[in-house]
């Protein structure tokens, strides 16, 4: 083989596939507590733009080992024979199905694959598992074997001793809760295995790091978009003159709060996808309670708006008017009331632009919003606007829960499998812990996206990115 | 592939927006795939470089072909044209409007100053207070009339943009992006308005001038001046004076003198020169033209080219120095600049024969105090079972055989010893560690023993847990499966549940 390749061999039911799984991030892979599942050798090519690097080689699992060994141990060969004796027994089986299975896993390693052995390190050690050892030593390719623990225990201390006899190197490595340091780890090992490999192994770690760079960069920009996104949005309704505005509320606020938890949503799997989790599912508590009604339909919020606007001006014109007068008061009217016809006019018209400025964040804004506007106020007619969510907790909700997810799928294992349940964060799980600084900059931050402030969109991504990288440390 | 250091031009930046709103619904990965095959694997180069090779790139792909760039920039050069023309037209008639001399009245000056140089200048001021204060900016409805029309403008730009109503709609929707990013663009759009408008001003000053020199040149011009003000011929002598300090000392025929101001007052009452000169003083009267002519083309023409020039560069220069650091760019950058890498299985997996869903054995029946044969399956611990064996499924043990390990007989010859080891009533039990599978040695074992010892021979798998525990719940459902596959009614499952 011209580039590095790792078989992933053991006995059934070791957690090959798991170990595989975790290591090529591929959730697609059959992982069964069935013994046998896997019956084919199926690549997983680790390539840079297109360039395989190395491959791994999830393998069938030994089930007769003591039979291809004593086999082997029959023929008497000498130490520099036994690759060739395994190349045999492997040519003398190849229509067997009874050694199916081990034809198939010693076939890539005869190839010049490098055998990454998987042991169960949670059971006890047993001598007969020395019979795969031996035949992986005949074959004479670097190896190394890897304690995967399966369950609670850890006999770990008992397998070693036999493991160090027939393995250059050990690991201990948990498909299930590895991280993906860990994971660079094991790959560092992989190029020591054989100095051949280094280049080609340093090549793609580094690519993989950079990868995992760009991934929480991305799942930083997906995070901040949903928090600029929720925090700026608004659905407005006009509603006919003379209706009750209870009736046009109902529905409004179910759009409002199913259109969050959509986005939310939508946010939730681009971050999984990102990071290549596509089977696993994530079951969290959706948005409700406090951090979406309690704060969001303030009675003063929605009686605002529900005045019409000739109400408005005319509550403007008169407070302007009383002012005027004062002041046509104070000169003793000499002013002949022009202080209270100014003040009329100017506090009806301030009146009038706080409605354009209102139904504009509504509706679009602009001169035509304006004349629109107008036309509204001469029929009466009223315009309910709900959001944006003004809440002060609500971002700080949001963001919590954001991060929560994505610390779970950023750390989950690609072998592990089922739903993943996640706590009902409300503002008191990874915000909780941030510096008073750091929550004092959030804060400002999500004040001047609600205000929408030039680049406080960008900047709330950074803040986003290196919570993350504390999240995520690569 | 390096990328060096190149300008986006405003195409380019139409086509950037554009695409990245297409690409919004789009995965990363499939992003990232398509950009970095798209630019051959950059590693290299500005910012600007980047996205610009990647335009280009992506302008040569199939999906990039209908990029509304160049058509944006093609309605915008329109629009120029147009506007050029415009400016043509009004400034050659409104020039002969002003300067209309039908032989019974003279062309009066001031009102040549006022409509080609006083408009000229207050709407000049007007200009550069608001870009000064630019308060249409401020999002005030009534106030923002200028976006209002920018808006218009655009809207109108997509409209002229050949193509179906999809892709009118698109360039709505990406003119409406930019609009939306003022950080980025705001500066940028205001100068490319700005520089329409002033070819609008150049236009018109240049129509206004053709006009002018046409009539000086084909018709016999008279000018004069006159007001109700108390201003004598030497107070509009100065006024003349000042509006001609700038070229005074490069074309001083172009400078009015006190005797020319004096020479054209003219009264209405009269129907005649002040002076009253007669014809001498008509013909005189000609010589306020290149004062005129000079004072549109210092106070109209040289400040637009001016002010477009302005307008030029800046626009240029705002182009050159985008800064290109926003969320999204950066993530197209992020996957320009990275390597895509690939780690999952290529092809589909074959899986293997899983058996769905429990299948209970029989329980073997209860111990009478017979006898059994042991047989060991791969190290099974015989110190651990053998003790326990009584309480688990009620049999002694009367002979022990180890099976499944390279030492020792074959399958054959090891069933074969088995079934001559066990009396008629024997029970046959193979005690195996739970947490191991039954794999396919071990199912071969039980097969070959059933054959051996005919069909009604209890064979009873006893399973032992690891350590103290007794076998799971799980790895006992493992084990009825597989050995449930078997089809065997005399083939029992025991797990052994230890004392503590």
């Amino acid at each position: 083989m011209s580039t590095p390749a790792f078989a992933v061999v053991g006995r059934v039911n070791k957690g090959k596939s798991s170990i595989v799984s975790t290591l090529a991030e591929d959730d697609s892979v059959r992982i069964e507590p069935e013994p046998g599942t896997t019956v084919e050798v199926r690549a997983y090519p680790v390539m840079v733009d297109g360039e395989v690097l190395f491959t791994l080689l999830d393998t069938p699992g030994f089930q007769r080992a003591g039979e291809v060994l004593a086999w082997l141990e029959a023929r008497q060969p000498s130490a520099a024979d036994r690759p060739a004796a395994v190349r045999a027994f492997v040519d003398a089986h190849a229509g067997d199905p009874r050694f199916g299975d081990e034809c198939r896993l010693l076939a890539p390693i005869l190839d010049g694959a490098g055998v990454l052995y998987v042991v169960d390190g949670a059971h006890p050690y047993r001598p007969n598992y020395e019979e795969e050892m031996e035949i992986l030593r005949w074959t004479g390719r670097p190896r190394m074997a890897l304690v995967n623990r399966i369950g609670a225990g850890d006999a770990t201390a008992e397998w070693r001793p036999a493991l160090d006899q027939f393995f250059t190197f050990v690991r201990e490595f948990d498909a299930h809760s590895v991280t993906f340091e860990e994971r660079v780890a094991l790959l560092r090992a992989f190029r020591e295995l054989d100095p051949g490999w280094r280049d080609a192994m340093d090549r793609a770690i580094a690519a993989l790091i950079a990868e995992r760079h760009r991934r929480r960069r991305e799942a930083a920009r997906v995070i901040g978009g949903l928090l600029a996104d929720a925090l700026t949005f608004a659905l407005a309704a006009p509603v006919a003159p003379g209706a009750p505005l209870d009736v046009e509320r109902g529905p409004l606020e179910r759009r409002f709060h199913d259109e969050l938890r959509a986005r939310e949503e939508r946010a939730r799997r681009e971050v999984e996808a990102l990071y290549g989790h596509r089977v696993a599912s994530w079951q969290a508590v959706a948005m409700q309670g406090t951090a979406l009604e309690g704060d969001l339909f303030a009675l003063e919020v929605w009686e605002i708006l529900g005045l019409t606007p000739g109400q408005l001006v005319g509550a403007g014109a008169v407070s302007g008017a009383v002012v005027g007068g004062g002041i046509d008061a104070a000169v003793g009217g000499a002013s002949i009331f022009t202080g209270t016809v100014l003040g009329g006019v100017l506090g009806g018209g301030a009146a009038l632009w706080s409605v354009g400025r209102r139904f504009a964040r509504a509706s679009g804004g602009g001169l035509v919003s304006t004349l629109r506007d107008a036309q509204r106020y001469l029929e009466g007619g009223r315009m309910v606007r709900i959001g944006p969510h003004r809440g002060p907790a609500f971002p700080w909700v949001l963001l919590d829960r954001a991060l929560v997810h994505y610390r779970s799928v950023a750390t989950l294992a690609h072998a592990r499998r089922g739903t993943v349940t996640l706590p009902a964060a409300q503002g008191e799980g990874i915000v909780a812990q941030l510096g008073t600084v750091e929550r004092a900059r959030l804060e400002r931050l999500f004040q001047r996206v609600r205000r929408r402030s030039g680049d406080a969109r960008d900047e709330l991504v950074e803040r986003i990115g290196k919570l993350l990288e504390g999240l995520d440390p690569v | 592939m390096a990328i060096g250091t190149r300008r986006l031009g405003l195409a380019d930046v139409v086509d950037l927006e554009a695409q990245l709103a297409r690409d919004a619904g789009t995965g990363a990965d499939a992003l990232h795939r398509r950009d970095r095959a798209l630019v051959g694997g950059a590693t290299s180069g500005d910012r600007a470089g980047l996205v610009k090779g990647w335009l280009e790139a992506l302008r040569a792909s199939a999906a990039g072909r209908d990029l509304p760039g160049r058509a944006v920039v093609r309605a915008l050069r329109t629009v120029g044209a147009l506007l050029v023309l415009a400016g043509l037209v009004v400034g050659s008639s409104t020039a002969t409007l002003v300067l209309g001399y039908d032989g019974a009245r003279p062309v009066n000056v001031w009102d040549v100053l006022l409509v080609l140089v006083g408009v000229q200048l207050v709407l000049l001021a007007l200009l550069l207070v608001s870009l000064a204060a630019p308060v249409g900016s401020l999002g005030v409805p009534l106030l923002g009339l200028s976006r209002w029309l920018a808006q218009r403008l655009w809207r109108a730009l997509a409209q002229r943009s050949p193509g179906v109503d999809a892709r009118q709609r698109e360039i709505a929707a990406v003119v409406a992006r930019v609009r939306a990013r003022q950080r980025l663009y705001g500066r940028l759009e205001t100068w490319t308005l700005f520089a329409l408008t002033q070819a609008f001003g150049v236009a018109f000053n240049v129509g206004a001038l053709v006009a002018f020199l046409r009539l000086v040149t084909f018709t016999d011009l008279v000018f004069a001046w006159s007001t109700t003000l108390d201003v004598d011929a030497g107070a509009f002598h100065r006024i003349a004076a000042v509006l001609a300090t700038p070229w005074q000392q490069v074309v001083p025929d172009a400078v009015p003198g006190l005797d020319l101001v004096e020479a054209t007052r003219w009264s209405r009452l009269t129907g005649a020169f002040v002076g009253g000169a007669g014809p001498a003083a008509s013909v005189r009267a000609g010589g306020w033209w290149r004062f005129l002519l000079l004072a549109v083309i210092t106070y109209g023409l040289v400040p637009r080219l001016c002010t477009l020039t302005l307008a030029t560069l800046r626009r240029r220069w705002l182009l050159g120095r985008l800064p290109l650091d926003d969320v999204e760019v950066q993530g197209l950058l992020d996957r320009l600049s990275l390597p895509v890498v690939s780690t999952r299985a290529g092809a589909a997996e074959v899986v293997g024969e899983v058996v769905a869903g429990s299948r209970a054995l029989p329980r073997p029946p209860a111990g009478t105090g017979g006898s059994c044969v042991l047989v060991l399956w791969r190290d099974t611990p015989r110190a651990v079972v053998e003790p326990e064996l009584p309480r688990g499924v009620g049999s002694g043990v009367r002979t022990v055989f180890e099976a499944g390990g390279r030492r020792g007989p074959g399958v054959a010859a090891l069933v074969s010893a088995i079934a001559s080891a066990a009396d008629g009533d024997d029970r046959l039990l193979v005690a195996c560690e739970s947490w191991e599978a039954p794999d396919a040695a071990l199912l071969e074992l039980v097969a070959e023993l059933r054959r051996a010892v005919g069909l009604r021979r209890w064979i009873v798998v006893v399973l032992v847990g690891a350590g103290s525990r007794p076998p799971t719940a799980a790895e006992v459902d493992l084990w009825s499966r597989r050995l449930a596959s078997l089809a065997d009614p005399y083939t029992a499952l025991a797990p052994l549940m230890r004392a503590p």
